[in-house]
């Protein structure tokens, strides 16, 4: 298959899948790049290489956003290959791995030749990208701050924490670095600075396969040491939690239940058929009743004390003395511990392909 | 006379409206008894009284769903004998009721249903059917025993005698001991005994008060049953 029809089902591949819409951003650079991939789908590859670099290079007055980039230099490297410009493709794809080390051309869309000479790009360039909180708190002692690196391809890097006059404060890793890997940062190098702020810089040295610096990307790191929050006091617990302590009413609601339904059914016969002479059974019921009332009384009568409620308030009240006293201990130790407040500001790039 | 429909359609309004407090609670609940009755019976024709006692055996039981409506079954039979000093037959008595309820609250419950007994003697076989409408409040004494008092009226009767009915009522109060948490007791099936007393009176009159006919019927009652709450 040659290299042009190749090309064709690449193209036709693009449109299916991937063809951005215009509409859906507005500004002018991401109006080039969305013309730049229309022309590449209908192949006119001059006219859309034109394009593309016109969108990266910001002629409109405006930049294209990051996802927009990277679209931009995948097309264009596309179509720089199939202009037959191995190298002005080669270059495109370094920048690509430059600007986003995970980006990768879609093998739906793409045919293997532009993901093969990305691969050779991607091989030869050693960039590590770094992803981090932009603003974040630690407390020392405690917590760690995570940097996650994505590198290109593999080489070696050293990670290391440096004052802004280049002196290494702490090195955090020196090795090999394949895909991805997680750096930590315990924030104890702090202690030094001056009126509790200041200024580190997250370094990121990555060397050749010769051991030759090529690329070193530095992100500052404003700090800032504060006092730790403290817990709030446990608010004391409102009345309506507790149980009564000492009986009330209950013992003259027993004795109405049961004296008082037994008088009900002492009277029943003259309610209902006034006049007859009724049998004396019923006083046997009446008696029961209120004799059952008469003991709910005693039992329940008013002021008497409730044990299994005291003991229950009691133990609401150790655990709430509990919590407290936890509270308490956890504050003193929160005010022996510092916190860490750490704001990372735009990387600088120094050597490499920006 | 009031007619039944339309104390059927207060009940249920009465249950719609109560407020739900469904949650936590079994779907089914039942109780059942077997129960002893000592009756006495006075009957009364024109001039003449008959006074009758006996006891009458059976069970009575209720099933609740959803806590809120109520359907309760009772059947006794046995014989009443005149009392000392009367002359009358023997009558051999049969009783069974059905009603249906609903129980807005967790202390009242009301319900409505037939309510039937039966008189066979040498003189003949009477039947008593009547419509009840019963409520009953109930409350705790004390956390194993609780008392209740029930009243009912009568809205209609059907009964083969010749005078037409008039009225009638009753009443019936008592207390339950509820025994759980005992070593030969399953702690899901909890037994209760319950000894109440009762009284309940029909009027007939036929216009003068020769043909005057009433009944008046109390009853001391013991049951002993399970139940799954």
């Amino acid at each position: 298959m040659s290299l042009r029809k190749v090309a064709i089902l690449a193209a036709l591949g693009a449109g299916a899948a991937s063809a951005p819409s215009a509409a859906q951003d507005s500004s002018a650079a991401m109006a080039a790049v969305a013309s730049g991939v229309r022309h590449y789908q209908r192949l006119e590859y001059d006219s859309a290489s034109l394009y593309l670099r016109r969108a990266l290079a910001g002629v409109s007055g405006d930049s294209v956003t990051v996802a927009g980039r990277t679209q931009a230099l995948t097309y264009l490297g596309a179509s720089e290959l199939f202009r037959g410009r191995r190298d002005s493709a080669f270059a495109a794809f370094r920048r690509l791995v430059v600007q986003n080390p995970r980006a990768r051309p879609d093998p739906l869309v793409f045919p293997p030749e532009v993901t093969t000479i990305y691969d050779f790009a991607r091989e030869a360039t050693k960039v590590v990208a770094a992803e981090m909180p932009r603003d974040t708190s630690i407390r020392l002692g405690t917590d760690r701050y995570r940097a996650m690196l994505h590198a290109s391809s593999l080489h070696q890097i050293i990670v290391s924490l440096e004052r802004e006059d280049g002196f290494t404060v702490r090195t955090l890793y020196a090795g090999p670095i394949s895909d991805t890997m997680q750096v930590f940062w315990t924030g104890e190098d702090t202690t030094f600075l001056a009126n509790d702020s200041g200024r580190l810089v997250f370094t990121v040295t990555s060397l050749s396969n010769a051991g030759r610096q090529v690329r070193v990307m530095r992100l500052p790191l404003d700090l800032v040491l504060g006092p730790q929050d403290t817990l709030p006091t446990p608010p004391r617990l409102p009345d309506s939690l507790f149980l009564p302590e000492h009986e009330t009413g209950a013992g003259f609601r027993s004795l109405i239940r049961g004296a008082g339904v037994g008088v009900a059914v002492a009277v029943l016969p003259k309610l209902v058929s006034s006049g007859t002479s009724p049998s004396g059974s019923r006083y046997v019921v009446a008696g029961g009743l209120s004799l059952a009332g008469f003991i709910g009384f005693l039992k329940h009568r008013p002021g008497k004390r409730i044990p299994d409620n005291i003991v229950a308030n009691q133990e609401l009240r150790a655990g709430w003395a509990a919590q407290v006293q936890m509270t308490t201990q956890e504050n003193a130790i929160r005010v022996l511990q510092k916190r860490l407040d750490i704001h990372v500001g735009p990387p600088e790039i120094i050597g490499g392909t920006q | 006379m009031t007619r039944p429909g339309g104390v059927v359609a207060g009940l249920l309004a009465v249950l719609l409206l109560a407020p739900a407090a469904l949650s936590a609670q079994r779907t089914w609940q039942w109780e059942a008894s077997l129960a002893g009755v000592g009756m006495r019976v006075r009957s009364q024709t024109g001039p003449t009284i008959q006074k009758l006692s006996g006891a009458v055996f059976g069970g009575q039981g209720q099933l609740i769903f959803v806590n809120r409506i109520t359907l309760d079954l009772g059947y006794w039979q046995g014989v009443v004998t005149p009392i000392a000093g009367q002359v009358a037959a023997d009558r051999d008595v049969v009783e069974g009721y059905a009603q249906l309820g609903a129980r807005p609250l967790s202390w009242v419950s009301l319900r409505f249903g037939p309510h039937a007994w039966t008189y066979v003697s040498n003189a003949g076989t009477q039947r008593w059917f009547l419509m009840e409408g019963r409520a009953r409040v109930q409350g705790e004494i004390l956390p194993e025993i609780q008392s209740y008092l029930e009243l009912w009226n009568v809205f209609s009767a059907s009964v083969n005698v010749p005078q037409p009915f008039q009225t009638g009522m009753g009443g019936e109060g008592g207390l339950s001991l509820r025994i759980r948490n005992v070593p030969v007791i399953p702690e899901r099936f909890p037994v209760r005994i319950r000894l109440g007393y009762g009284i309940e009176r029909l009027k007939m009159e036929g216009g003068n008060p020769v043909s005057l006919r009433s009944e008046i019927v109390d009853r001391l009652s013991f049951s002993i049953g399970i139940e799954q709450r």
